[in-house]
């Protein structure tokens, strides 16, 4: 008698290992660096998709659809954990995120000051400084290259907000990188 | 900058995603063109966002994740693909079948050698459900698979081709502290793995090597051994294939792997 999987063998496995890469260094900066943390989501979101795998109808999407298990496991987090310190903030309204983007003055970047490995020390420690919905934002856009469409699918919110999300994120970023930035002109010009 | 400034930005923002060009964006963008303010803005933003995807984007899954991840996705199959059979009936007669079938398997396995585990079939269909990864080689190319593996094992080792099987690649592979090969192969839609272990059947092996089949967690395993090594075919394929394959592979590789020492 032949045993019958509801899952192709091996087909589960090389999604995840086609992605492994991206979705560990995601959740590494969703759990705020926290290496324990991140397994542990990870291992939570990679359990539920083998569990759902059934439902992918599309190989193609994988990507996606292994990421929005994974936003979703770390938003049911979030929400269980109300003891954890993180605070989420409120969403701008329309008029308010224009006034916030005009009110927006150029200044500089870290990687104009820093050399590369200590800029990327500090974009990181400032990243996971984020509140998590402006993290995730970040994160997903950033550094996984999902448009605004897509980010605002996965983290199930409204595009505009995923924009104002963008958009505060890093300006909150490059307030904690420019909290030194006197010395660190002076550094340059030295 | 002036009053115009916000709404261009907003028209144009975020400055990564596809947008429909529209009056409003057409409108926005000749503006940012005769803007400093707002250029400079967008430039900013582009120069913030290649500043945070270069820093984290040297962060790869350590191997021990990825080990760990993978034995939690073997642990959840088995349970899976018991939870999923049709009916009660069924399901007795399916778990007796497997059940005997496995302990039959196992007793004519190690009939002619008590010294394998009984272990073993598990263990080898848990790494033939893992894909090959960052610790193999892909090739389709037997000397480049086999150069690479004899660089790696303590015995000789000879990649077999088959006409209806394409090569994929290999890796080494650790079974019950026994270093190994795994030789993976396309066959149609699915994969096959083809095991060679050292340190198993050391003493009296018959000389024509007699096929063992096997059924764990829905795999089908067909092994043998010969002097020193464990040969082991597992796929989810039917048993008419692999044995075929397993067939092949003894005429091919006769009298041309020896195991250079034991464990």
């Amino acid at each position: 008698m032949r045993r019958q999987y509801p899952v192709a063998p091996r087909a589960f496995e090389e999604l995840i290992s086609e992605h492994l890469d991206s979705l560990y260094r995601t959740v590494l900066r969703l759990a705020r660096g926290q290496v324990a943390d991140a397994e542990d989501l990870l291992q939570d979101a990679v359990l539920r998709a083998f569990e759902h795998f059934s439902q992918l109808r599309d190989q193609g999407a994988g990507r996606s659809w292994l990421f929005a298990i994974l936003v979703r496991t770390n938003l049911n987090r979030v929400r269980a954990a109300s003891r954890r310190p993180e605070q989420l903030s409120a969403d701008l309204t329309d008029g308010a995120f224009e006034e916030a983007l005009a009110a927006w003055t150029p200044n500089f970047t870290p990687g104009e000051f820093l050399d590369r490995a200590e800029s990327a020390e500090r974009i990181l420690k400032a990243l996971d400084d984020l509140t998590p919905e402006l993290r995730a934002a970040v994160v997903l856009t950033d550094i996984e290259g999902f448009s605004q469409r897509e980010a605002a699918q996965l983290l199930e919110v409204p595009e505009g907000t995923v924009a104002s999300r963008i958009f505060r994120g890093r300006r909150d970023l490059r307030q904690a990188l420019t909290e030194d930035a006197p010395a660190l002109r002076a550094r340059r010009r030295r | 900058m002036n009053s115009e400034c916000g709404s261009a930005r907003r028209e144009l923002w975020p400055d990564n995603g596809p947008r429909s060009v529209t009056p409003q964006v057409v409108e926005a963008q000749r503006h940012v063109a005769g803007c400093a303010s707002c250029a400079e803005f967008f430039e900013e933003m582009r120069r913030l966002s290649d500043d945070v995807r270069r820093s984290a984007s040297r962060t790869v899954a350590p191997l021990e994740v990825r080990d760990r991840l993978f034995k939690a996705i073997s642990r959840a199959r088995t349970q899976t693909g018991t939870r999923v059979r049709p009916n009660a009936a069924l399901i007795g007669a399916g778990a007796s079948a497997a059940i005997l079938l496995l302990i039959f398997g196992i007793k004519a396995f190690s009939g002619g050698n008590p010294s394998a585990p009984r272990s073993l079939i598990p263990v080898m269909v848990e790494e033939h459900a893992r894909a090959l990864g960052e610790a193999g080689i892909r090739s389709s190319n037997p000397s480049e698979i086999a150069q690479w593996l004899n660089g790696r094992l303590s015995f000789a080792m000879q990649v077999p081709i088959f006409a209806e099987a394409s090569l994929r690649g290999a890796r080494v592979v650790e079974v019950e502290e026994r270093r190994g090969a795994l030789i993976e192969y396309g066959l149609g839609k699915d994969l096959v793995s083809y095991f060679v272990v050292a340190g198993y059947a050391r003493v009296r092996t018959p000389s024509a090597p007699s096929l063992v089949e096997t059924v764990w967690d829905g795999y089908h395993v067909v092994s043998w051994t010969e002097p020193g090594l464990l040969h082991a075919f597992v796929g989810n394929v039917s048993e008419s294939k692999l044995r075929l394959l397993a067939r092949k592979c003894i005429e091919q590789t006769a009298s041309t792997m020896v195991a250079f020492s034991g464990p």
